[in-house]
C-alpha cells in the first residue's frame, strides 16, 4: 500500500497508465482512445469523429528527390531553351536575296539610315591596318566605324536623278532677257539685298544671325539732280562708296529679318526725299563747302589764264584747248591720293598747255 | 543653421579622397587599357586607338553641328542629352550591352536623334521582348528629350564578334 | 515759402502728366502704304552655300552631291571654294599641380566648303534649298547667303 500511494501521486504520467493497464485497473485504455481521438473530442452531427486532414503534395519532396539522386535513380528531364523559336527563326542576311533585276536599290534603302550589315550586298571594309600581314581584313557585320561614318547609300546618282525629275516642275526659269544684257539689271532692279539663312541639328531652328539685312543701292538708278546728289552724299556718310557708286545699309537693330527689311526701305526712302528737298539756307553755300575742289572758279584757273596771255606774249605757243583737259586732270589730281604717276601726268599737262616741248 | 552648415561640411570632406602627390599620376590615362596577363581583356577597334588617332583612324561616336566654329549655340544641351541617352541605354538593356555600352553612336539628323550600335543578345534571344523594349525605349526618349528619337541598333551574337584585340 | 513749394510740385505734377508716354496707335497693317515692289517671283543674282563639317570625306561627297543635283536641275553653278579648316585649340595641364610645361592639347578642326549658284528665280531656289537640306548628313552645318534684286521701292517714284 505504500508503493501504490506513491504511485497514485504520478498517476497522470505514461508510466502510471502502462502499469495501470498492466494492473487491469478501470481506466484500461481509456487514454488510449483519447490518444487516438485526438485533439478535438468534439463529435459532429453523425456522431463520427473529426477526421483531420492530410494534404500531401503532388510532387516529390526534397527528401525523396535527394534520396533519388544520392542513389542514382533520378530521372532528368530535358527542358528545351525558352528562345528556341526564336533562334530558329533567323533568317540569312537580306543581302543575299536581293536581286539587281527585281530590286531597285531606292527601294531598298530610300531615306538617309545607319549603315545596315546585312541589308548592304557591297563588300565593303573600313578600318586602319598599319602592318598588313599581322591583322586579317575587317568585316563589315560588328563594325561600328562603318556604323558611325554618314552614308550616301540613299544618294545615289540614279536616286539622285529621280529626285531632281520629280521636284523639277517646281522649278522656274530665270529670265533669259537679265542674263543677255547686264544692263537691264542694273537699271530695272537696282537694289540688291542680301541675307543669310543657317542651318543645324537639334532642337531649335532659330539663328538669330539670320536677321542681318544689307541692301545695296545703285545710286545712278535713283536719277537726283547734282544738288540733290551731293545732299544725298552728305546725308549718307560712309555709306556711300564713291568709287561703284552704291550706297550699302546694313541693318540689324530689329529682332526679324522682315523687320529689318522694312527699316532699309524705309532709310532709303527718307534719303530720297531729303535729298530732294531744297532747303532755304542751301543757297548760303560758298566754294569752300564743296565735297570736290572745282578746277572752275579756282584761282589756279585765273592763274593759269593770266599765264597763258603772258606766254603768248613771250613768243611761246600755248594750246588753249587743252585747258578743260587740264581742268580734270588737276580735278582728280586735287581730290585722290597723290601718286608718282599723277605728278608726272600733271607736269607734262602743264607743259602742253604752255607749249614748252620738253624732254621731261 | 550654421550648425547644420558645419555639420554638412564635415560630412563633405570625409567624402573626398585625400590628395595623394605621386609622380605616376602625372601619365594621362584617357582611353588607355590595362593588359592582363592572360589576354582576356577585349578590345574593339575603336577602344584599341588611342585618342591622338581621332579623326584619322577612329570617328566620332555623336555627330550634330553644335561643334563647329560659329554654330556653338546649344553646344551644352546636346553634351547632356547624349549623356541622357547613353546611360539610358546602358542602364536599360543590362543583359545586352556590348563592353559596357561604348558601342553606341548618336546621330542627329535635323530634329531627329538618331542611337545606332550594337547590342548582343549572348545568352537571351527574344525578339518580342526586344522589340518591346525597343519601342519603350524610343517612346521615354522622345518624351524625354521633346524631339524624336529613333533607335538603329544592330544585334550582335555575342561580343567576340566585335572584338579586335586581346590585350 | 510753403505757397512757392505748392506751385512748383503742381508745376512737376502737371509737367509730369504731359510727359506722360502713352502707346502709339495701332497700325492696320492692310491699310499701311505699300513700300516694296511686289514681284511675280523673286529673283536671286547669287545663292553661296557654305557649309561646314569636321570631316573631310563627307564634305567632299555631299559637295558631289550639290553638283549633281545642279546638274539635274540645271541650274547654273558657279565657284566651288574649299577653304582652309578653322582650327580651335585648348591645351589642359597634364598634372594636377605645377608642372605647366607638360600639356595636353585639345583642337578641334572645322572643314569649310562654298559652293556658289548664280541667276537662280525664288521657286527654283527654295525647292533646291529643301531638297539639299533635308538630305544633308549629320555632323554638317550649314549656311545660304542669299543676294536678292528687288527694283525701287513704291516710295521712290523717278
Amino acid at each position: 500500500m505504500h508503493r501504490l500511494s506513491h504511485i497514485s501521486t504520478r498517476s497522470r504520467s505514461t508510466l502510471a497508465d502502462k502499469l495501470r493497464s498492466a494492473v487491469g485497473g478501470s481506466d484500461y485504455g481509456k487514454s488510449k482512445q483519447a490518444l487516438a481521438a485526438g485533439s478535438i473530442a468534439a463529435k459532429d452531427e453523425n456522431g463520427e469523429d473529426f477526421r483531420e486532414l492530410y494534404v500531401m503534395p503532388k510532387r516529390k519532396l526534397r527528401g525523396q528527390i535527394q534520396l533519388e539522386q544520392n542513389t542514382g535513380r533520378a530521372e532528368i528531364k530535358t527542358r528545351s531553351r525558352f528562345d528556341l523559336m526564336d533562334r530558329l527563326a533567323e533568317r540569312p542576311p537580306r543581302s543575299e536575296e536581293m536581286d539587281p533585276e527585281k530590286h531597285k536599290w531606292s527601294d531598298v534603302w530610300p531615306a538617309a539610315r545607319t549603315f545596315a550589315a546585312s541589308v548592304v550586298p557591297l563588300p565593303v571594309r573600313m578600318g586602319s591596318r598599319p602592318n598588313v600581314e599581322k591583322r586579317a581584313p575587317f568585316k563589315k557585320e560588328g563594325n561600328l566605324e562603318l556604323v558611325k561614318i554618314p552614308n550616301f547609300l540613299h544618294l545615289t546618282p540614279v536616286a539622285i536623278k529621280q529626285h531632281c525629275d520629280a521636284i523639277k516642275k517646281f522649278c522656274t526659269p530665270f529670265p533669259p532677257e537679265l542674263i543677255a544684257t547686264p544692263s537691264l539689271a542694273a537699271t530695272c532692279l537696282p537694289i540688291s539685298v542680301q541675307y543669310s539663312t543657317y542651318i543645324h541639328q537639334g532642337t531649335n531652328i532659330r539663328d538669330i544671325r539670320s536677321r542681318v539685312v544689307t541692301m545695296i543701292v545703285d545710286v545712278e538708278s535713283l536719277k537726283l539732280t547734282e544738288n540733290a546728289q551731293e545732299k544725298f552724299i552728305r546725308l549718307a556718310g560712309k555709306r556711300y562708296n564713291k568709287e561703284s557708286k552704291k550706297l550699302t545699309i546694313i541693318t540689324d537693330r530689329c529682332h526679324t529679318r522682315k523687320q529689318n527689311l522694312d527699316y532699309a526701305h524705309y532709310l532709303l526712302t527718307v534719303l530720297y526725299h531729303e535729298a530732294n528737298k531744297v532747303e532755304q539756307w542751301a543757297e548760303l553755300k560758298e566754294r569752300s563747302d564743296n565735297l570736290q575742289v572745282e578746277f572752275e572758279g579756282s584761282e589756279t584757273k585765273t592763274k593759269l589764264v593770266d599765264l597763258i596771255e603772258k606766254a603768248k606774249t613771250a613768243g611761246l605757243k600755248p594750246d588753249e584747248s587743252s585747258i578743260t583737259e587740264f581742268g580734270e586732270m588737276w580735278k582728280s589730281y586735287r581730290n585722290s591720293e597723290e601718286t608718282v604717276d599723277k605728278t608726272r601726268e600733271y607736269g607734262r599737262q602743264m607743259k602742253k598747255l604752255l607749249g614748252i616741248s620738253g624732254n621731261n | 543653421m550654421l550648425r547644420y552648415l558645419q555639420n554638412v561640411e564635415t560630412h563633405i570632406s570625409h567624402s573626398y579622397r585625400q590628395i595623394s602627390t605621386t609622380s605616376t599620376l602625372h601619365k594621362n590615362r584617357a582611353a588607355k587599357t590595362k593588359s592582363t596577363s592572360n589576354r582576356t581583356q577585349l578590345l574593339t577597334y575603336e577602344m584599341a586607338q588611342k585618342p591622338h588617332h581621332i579623326g584619322v583612324r577612329k570617328s566620332w561616336l555623336t555627330w550634330h553641328s553644335q561643334n563647329l566654329e560659329e554654330f556653338r549655340q546649344t553646344q551644352p544641351l546636346v553634351v547632356a542629352q547624349d549623356e541622357v541617352v547613353r546611360r539610358f541605354i546602358r542602364g536599360f538593356f543590362p543583359q545586352n550591352l556590348v563592353v559596357s555600352g561604348n558601342e553606341i553612336v548618336i546621330k542627329r539628323r535635323g530634329n531627329v536623334l538618331i542611337v545606332a550600335g550594337f547590342l548582343q543578345y549572348s545568352r537571351r534571344l527574344d525578339i518580342r521582348r526586344i522589340y518591346w523594349m525597343f519601342g519603350f525605349a524610343e517612346e521615354f526618349l522622345s518624351i524625354l528629350l521633346k524631339q524624336p528619337v529613333k533607335l538603329e541598333l544592330a544585334f550582335v551574337e555575342s561580343e567576340e564578334e566585335v572584338a579586335y584585340n586581346y590585350i | 515759402m510753403l505757397k512757392l513749394a505748392n506751385t512748383v510740385r503742381s508745376g512737376l505734377l502737371t509737367s509730369t502728366i504731359r510727359n506722360v508716354r502713352t502707346l502709339a496707335p495701332t497700325v492696320n497693317p492692310a491699310e499701311q502704304q505699300q513700300v516694296q515692289a511686289v514681284l511675280p517671283d523673286k529673283l536671286y543674282s547669287s545663292i553661296e552655300i557654305e557649309y561646314r563639317g569636321h570631316d573631310k570625306a563627307v564634305l567632299k561627297s555631299y559637295t558631289t552631291f550639290l553638283q549633281q543635283v545642279c546638274q539635274h536641275l540645271e541650274i547654273p553653278q558657279g565657284r566651288l571654294e574649299v577653304l582652309p579648316y578653322i582650327r580651335w585649340v585648348q591645351p589642359a595641364l597634364r598634372s594636377k599641380f605645377v608642372h605647366k610645361k607638360y600639356k595636353l592639347h585639345y583642337e578641334t578642326r572645322t572643314h569649310i566648303s562654298k559652293l556658289e549658284i548664280q541667276n537662280v528665280t525664288g521657286s527654283t531656289a527654295s525647292t533646291f534649298l529643301e531638297y539639299i537640306q533635308r538630305n544633308i548628313p549629320e555632323g554638317v552645318g550649314m549656311r545660304v547667303g542669299f543676294t536678292e534684286l528687288q527694283p525701287l521701292p513704291l516710295t521712290i517714284q523717278n
